[in-house]
């Protein structure tokens, strides 16, 4: 038999494995999105980094939505791969400052926190009002704050008492609003948020538009 | 209100002037302002009969999201050779639409080529099914011309019922075709059965043959695709059918949109509403004045694009429904096909790629009816 003839006859074997291959279930079941929306390099390597933080018991789930994320806003397949590691790295750091019983919505929110500039060591500061039921809406607060420029020692003094007030969630929000108007109208953002922060710590947030009450 | 007054005030910002605006609401408009897909891929040919065949095939795609829905324009060129050569270049138009899970897809291709193959070739196609399993059916009209010589195609295979006392050759072929697609980690497979049912099959009127796809590990662009078993006779490709083994190269250069810096909240007005539906459903409101068209994309929804719709109780008054999970999520909105931004009265986070993104938080429904 010719070496022609038997590549032929070997053909329907080689289709029936490729047919088989394809068949078989993905090593990844769950991250179908990331091999369905990434170039393949870029999946594999975020695949990797997300199976190293499931190894180190960190939430998967954001890490996978990160990359996504990254896909979604055209970053390079670099860039999404960097901002990946960064926020691993940054849970991990996260989890170690307030300890390892908070919650993965607490540790996404505190792991922006770092990113916006804070340090582990002021996450630790924050760690007594971790059972604050607002935790998470104080960190992402504070997060506001410094990406507005609000010095890191500075935002965190201005969360760490509105959670002493025992705060609610929606306060966060309120305040961040309220700052907004302010730095509009042409004040400096750490000066607006010292004055808003007190204001809602003495007369609390409203329920209305732009709650809370004029300096 | 006027979208420059809501502008002043510091709202979402609105994209472009109303003509501008309204150029982009139609399909072809925001094609146009998509960053194309440049797919080339050289490839050879063992066939049957022992001829090989080399073939280049180059493909520009709007938008480059192959997946995306609505509208897609392909521009095609391809050359091919074996004992004679055959050039051809293609206009495709893509509409896509989903229905729940099913997407359906209408395409259109008009192709003109020089050589061993057809003069001109129109092709029709309509195909449904899921990412993974899909159905076509495709219907093709050639017209082979006796002056420019086009009487075989390559492989020495003729082109049907073309006839030496006639002038031209006008033929019509349809076929079905199931495509099944599968990932093992980066490497794709997919393998396509097939039926001619109506027009010449020059005897092959069955195929199987299937296809891998393995990234190259050097440079995600590159890949190799490796292909084999019995193919179709494409008369308007001038491929002859039969059994084959093939192996070729696949460069793609999908052109990104550079990461920009998201603008910063411009809404101080009202505070987004999150309203708990319970299962883990939530509605989320948002409130955009002078809005024609507002999309939503974030952890909620993998950041895929959705469309929000109006409130039929206030026209400044945009929603959606979203099931997920109590917790922490990042979104971004965009108004009138502007830039993505920011939603109104959301806190602000970085999103590591030089942009920002808001913090949606969805209550657990015990601690928002605390608070309610």
């Amino acid at each position: 038999m010719s070496i022609r003839s038997r590549t032929f006859a070997a053909l329907p074997h080689v289709l029936a494995l490729a047919v088989g291959l394809a068949a078989a279930p993905s090593a990844h079941a769950q991250d179908r999105r990331l091999v369905e929306r990434l170039d393949p390099g870029i999946a594999t390597a975020v695949l990797a980094l997300v199976d190293s933080a499931h190894a180190l018991e960190l939430p998967t789930e954001p890490i996978v939505q990160k990359a996504l994320e990254g896909q979604s806003k055209g970053a390079s397949g670099a860039a999404i791969v960097a901002a990946v590691r960064a926020l691993i790295h940054d849970l991990v750091a996260a989890r170690t400052a307030l300890g390892g019983d908070v919650s993965a919505d607490v540790l996404l929110v505190a792991a922006a926190v770092l990113e916006a500039g804070g340090t582990p060591a002021q996450l630790e500061r924050l760690r007594p009002h971790r059972s604050n039921k607002a935790f998470a809406g104080g960190l992402a607060g504070m997060a506001y704050l410094m990406s507005r420029g609000v010095k890191a020692e500075h935002s965190l003094d201005l969360i760490t008492a509105m959670m002493k007030a025992g705060l609610p969630e929606r306060a966060y929000t309120s305040l961040q609003q309220l700052v907004e108007r302010d730095m509009m109208a042409g004040a400096p953002a750490a000066e607006a948020a010292t004055v808003r922060v007190n204001a809602l710590i003495r007369h609390g947030p409203s329920r209305g538009p732009g709650g809370g009450s004029r300096p | 209100m006027s979208p420059a007054t809501a502008a002043a005030q510091g709202r979402v910002p609105l994209g472009g002037s109303d003509s501008s605006r309204a150029r982009e609401a139609y399909p072809a408009g925001r094609l146009m302002g998509e960053r194309p897909r440049l797919v080339i891929r050289p490839m050879g040919a063992l066939l049957a009969d022992g001829a090989l065949e080399q073939r280049l095939n180059a493909r520009l795609t709007w938008p480059a999201d192959d997946e995306a829905t609505d509208l897609a324009v392909h521009l095609l060129a391809s050359l091919s050779s074996s004992d004679s050569a055959y050039s051809r270049s293609a206009l495709r138009l893509v509409s896509r639409h989903d229905l729940g899970p099913i997407r359906l897809a209408a395409t259109a291709t008009l192709a003109a080529g020089r050589g061993a193959g057809p003069r001109d070739a129109i092709s029709l196609s309509l195909e449904a099914g899921l990412p993974m399993l899909r159905l076509e059916a495709r219907t093709t009209w050639l017209e082979v011309g006796r002056s420019e010589g086009n009487r075989r195609v390559v492989g020495n295979v003729p082109l049907p019922g073309l006839h030496p006392d006639r002038d031209s050759y006008r033929g019509r072929y349809t076929d079905a075709e199931l495509r099944a697609t599968r990932r093992a980690g980066p490497v794709a497979f997919r393998v396509t059965g097939g039926h001619r049912l109506d027009g010449d099959a020059h005897g092959t009127r069955q195929w199987l043959f299937g296809e891998a796809d393995v990234p190259s590990p050097f440079w995600h662009r590159l890949g190799i695709v490796l292909s084999g078993g019995v193919r179709p006779t494409r008369f308007d490709l001038a491929q002859p059918g039969g059994r084959f083994i093939q192996m070729g190269l696949r460069m793609d250069f999908r052109s990104a949109r550079p990461s920009s810096p998201v603008p910063a909240p411009r809404a101080p007005a009202a505070e987004p509403a999150v309203v708990p539906l319970g299962s883990d459903r939530y509605l989320v409101r948002l409130v955009v004045p002078g809005a024609r068209r507002v999309e939503l994309k974030g952890d909620v929804t993998d950041w895929t694009v959705i469309p929000l719709r109006r409130s039929s109780h206030d026209d400044d008054v945009w929603e959606t429904t979203i099931r997920k999970p109590a917790g922490v999520y990042h979104v971004n909105v965009r108004v009138d096909d502007g830039e993505w931004a920011v939603p109104p009265g959301l806190i602000e986070v970085p999103d590591r790629f030089g942009g920002s993104a808001g913090m949606l938080i969805l209550p657990p429904t015990q601690e928002a009816d605390d608070e309610t």
